[in-house]
């Protein structure tokens, strides 16, 4: 499936003219089209849709998910403010209770924070950076984990003994401790970064950078099994090289326990940038994410306006939970000793 | 073109380290630990060819087969196919026309197809490695046609490996390792994974594509009576080394090596011939520390004075070749 249709050799001729490939190129991509199809048929069939199924509770997280998910994602449609937009706060808005309280208004259904911010809105916005950054940190500790993992496995001896030991070094530090550390470094070399829109990526850099441990971990102690197997040596057998057995070959086999950490790993990424806001090394306040919010209401939780840390708090809960039970679900569907 | 054989092996010797790791050396004070897997086999295969290694279990005959098809590297000796030595720093271009030339048939069906691939995938890879169709329909086209030689459904193809019994999977296997339109074929153990009944299909299955294709066998098995059924030539190996090597009518009818004529005589006796049958006396030694001298003498019936001190070389002995002091000595 990964090789183009035509195999044509350097330097051949130029295609004539009627250009017989444009037929055969045609049905490629019709071909393409069936077997998707066929695939999304046999996944719809397969016994992880009907576990997922009778599993209630993966259900409900799964709803749980999608409705945060997709609040935050059409935050820009749905938010009744825009809390970017400093221009249109005012302070006479602010710290205004949520509606169904003593002096709420209607306008700010969860109240307003310090600075005249509708609470909702924000925590819309705020969502969606949390999950944003979850999903993009994930998806670094992801390839360099599976990265390393694979090339520690497949080529054993030397490689493998100096990933792992700085795998374990890697570990002895605190995720925290790894992102304050990179944010001092950033803010060394960029002066100003906090200002530019450099903390997102900042903060995916330390998040990303914290967890790659787990998937090199699990991904070596699988491909170490998988390279001995004789299908890996029936593709040595015929030359092909180390890169294309490993991604090729090894990695679909090694898929599964890398889907449920990275599921669970994506609760633990948002809970770890909420920390790192509330450290004040994460998103700035006029950006805020769930966990700037709750580090700004913090401050004014004693003075009754609870309002601040309570919702934004439970958003983050409830979306931590939800992902996690999903990803607990997903462990025990793809272990075949659990069936 | 010479007339050289297709397959020339000629003083094959694997040592092992199976030494333990530098700081435990260190602390304990033990030094390297090496095995001794194979140690000087030479043979030859010739074209439509079938070699057989026969040998009980840590004889050395799977490493042989591994570094007759380029899997692993020899300690030295050298493996010369078709003209090309496999193992000498040559250009990538020539080693990769040569891998075109051999393939393999692995023990465990199970494990030597990928989970995660379709069948067509599987089987196309050889194809696709060497470039030997120009697109995607000729692919395809060629896949049918690999899948029905081994009978089995061109539409199979769509399938995984795990909708496959183990003989299918084994002709998968076959398949695959035909792909890639080889003269050389080694075989693993290629049946000793499978129910009897499916033994017998697999066999015959091979033994008609070579009267088809003029394919050259490898088999490495430890079943004298698979090994029987499919040899030109049979190889009799014991603790690394070639001990004997004759045609198979030759050997079942007069065995010459006392370790040949123990498993021959092991042999259960379909024919009730009344023959008493002898069960195998003692086990293959450490290869660790192997018995210096021939490594058959403490088993030997026939051991004598020299069989402790010097290794016996392999000699002809009219069409057959023995290395036995007892069989030079005229004492067999």
């Amino acid at each position: 499936m990964t090789t183009g249709p035509t195999r044509a050799p350097s330097g051949s001729p130029p295609p004539p003219p009627a250009d017989p490939g444009a037929r055969l190129r045609h049905e490629g991509a019709g071909d393409y089209l069936a077997a998707w199809r066929e695939r999304l048929a046999a996944f719809l069939d397969s016994d992880l849709v009907y576990s997922f199924l009778r599993s209630k509770l993966a259900v409900a997280a799964a709803i749980v998910t999608v409705l945060v998910v997709g609040a935050a994602f059409l935050a820009p449609l749905i938010a009744p403010h825009d809390p970017y937009d400093l221009k249109s706060l005012e302070l006479i808005d602010s710290d205004k209770p949520p509606a169904w309280e003593d002096g709420g208004e209607a306008r700010f259904p969860l109240g307003t924070d310090d600075q005249g911010r509708d609470i909702l809105s924000t925590i819309l916005y705020g969502t969606r950076s949390s999950i944003l950054i979850g999903i993009c940190s994930v998806a670094l500790a992801l390839a360099i984990g599976v990265s390393l993992g694979l090339w520690a496995g497949y080529a054993g001896g030397r490689a493998d003994s100096i990933i792992m030991r700085i795998a374990d070094v890697q570990l002895t530090f605190p995720a925290i401790l790894t992102a304050l550390l990179i944010d001092g470094v950033a803010l060394a070399i960029f002066k100003n970064y906090r200002m530019e829109g450099g903390r997102f990526w900042i903060l995916v850099l330390s998040i990303g950078l914290s967890y790659w441990v787990q998937y090199a971990r699990t991904v070596r102690g699988v491909t170490l099994v998988e390279r001995n197997k004789d299908y890996v040596a029936a593709a040595r057998l015929i030359g092909i090289g180390p890169l294309r057995i490993m991604f090729q070959h090894i990695l679909p086999n090694v898929l599964n326990p890398v889907l449920v950490i990275a599921t669970i790993n994506l609760a633990l990424a948002i809970i770890t940038e909420a920390t790192l806001s509330f450290l004040g090394v994460g998103l700035p306040p006029t950006e805020p994410s769930l966990g700037t919010m709750i580090q700004i209401g913090n401050k004014y939780l004693f003075s009754g306006s609870w309002w601040m840390v309570a919702f934004p708090g439970l958003t983050l809960a409830l979306l931590a939970l939800a992902v996690n039970l999903l990803g607990d679900w997903l462990r025990d569907a793809l272990n075949p000793k659990l069936r | 073109m010479s007339t050289a054989p297709l397959v020339e092996v000629k003083h094959l010797t694997r040592v092992f380290d199976v030494s333990k790791p530098w700081l435990n050396r260190l602390i304990e004070g033990e030094g390297r630990i090496h095995v001794q897997a194979v140690t000087d086999v030479s043979f030859t295969v010739g074209a439509g060819e079938t070699l057989a290694l026969v040998g009980e279990s840590g004889s050395g005959k799977s490493t042989v087969a591994r570094m007759v098809v380029g899997l692993l590297p020899p300690t030295s000796g050298t493996v010369v196919i078709a003209g090309v030595d496999m193992w000498a720093p040559a250009e990538a271009a020539e080693r990769q026309k040569l891998r075109r030339r051999l393939q393999m048939i692995f023990q465990d069906p199970y494990a030597s197809l990928n989970p995660r691939w379709r069948v067509d995938r599987i089987i196309a890879d050889p194809i696709r490695a060497f470039g030997l169709a120009a697109d995607r329909a000729e692919i395809e086209h060629r896949v049918g046609e690999l899948l029905a030689l081994v009978g089995l459904d061109p539409s199979d193809g769509r399938k995984y490996p795990h909708e496959f019994s183990g003989g299918q999977r084994q002709r998968i296997c076959i398949a695959r390792a035909l792909s890639s339109n080889p003269e050389f074929l080694v075989c693993d153990e290629p049946t000793s994974a499978l129910d009897v009944s499916v033994q017998a299909q697999i066999l015959n299955l091979m033994r008609d594509l070579q009267d088809r294709m003029g394919l050259a066998y490898l088999l490495i098995s430890h079943n004298l009576a698979v090994v029987r059924h499919m040899a030109t030539r049979i190889g009799v190996m014991y603790l690394g080394r070639l001990v004997e090597v004759a045609s198979p009518a030759a050997l079942f009818a007069e065995p010459r090596h006392p370790y040949t004529r123990m498993l021959i005589d092991a042999l259960p006796d379909l024919a009730m011939s009344g023959r008493p049958r002898k069960p195998i006396e003692g086990e293959i030694p450490n290869p660790i520390s192997p018995p210096g001298g021939c490594a058959f003498h403490p088993r030997c019936p026939l051991a004598f004075a020299p069989c402790s001190a010097q290794v016996p070389p392999l000699r002809e002995h009219g069409a057959r070749s023995v290395a036995c002091h007892a069989v030079e000595a005229g004492r067999i």
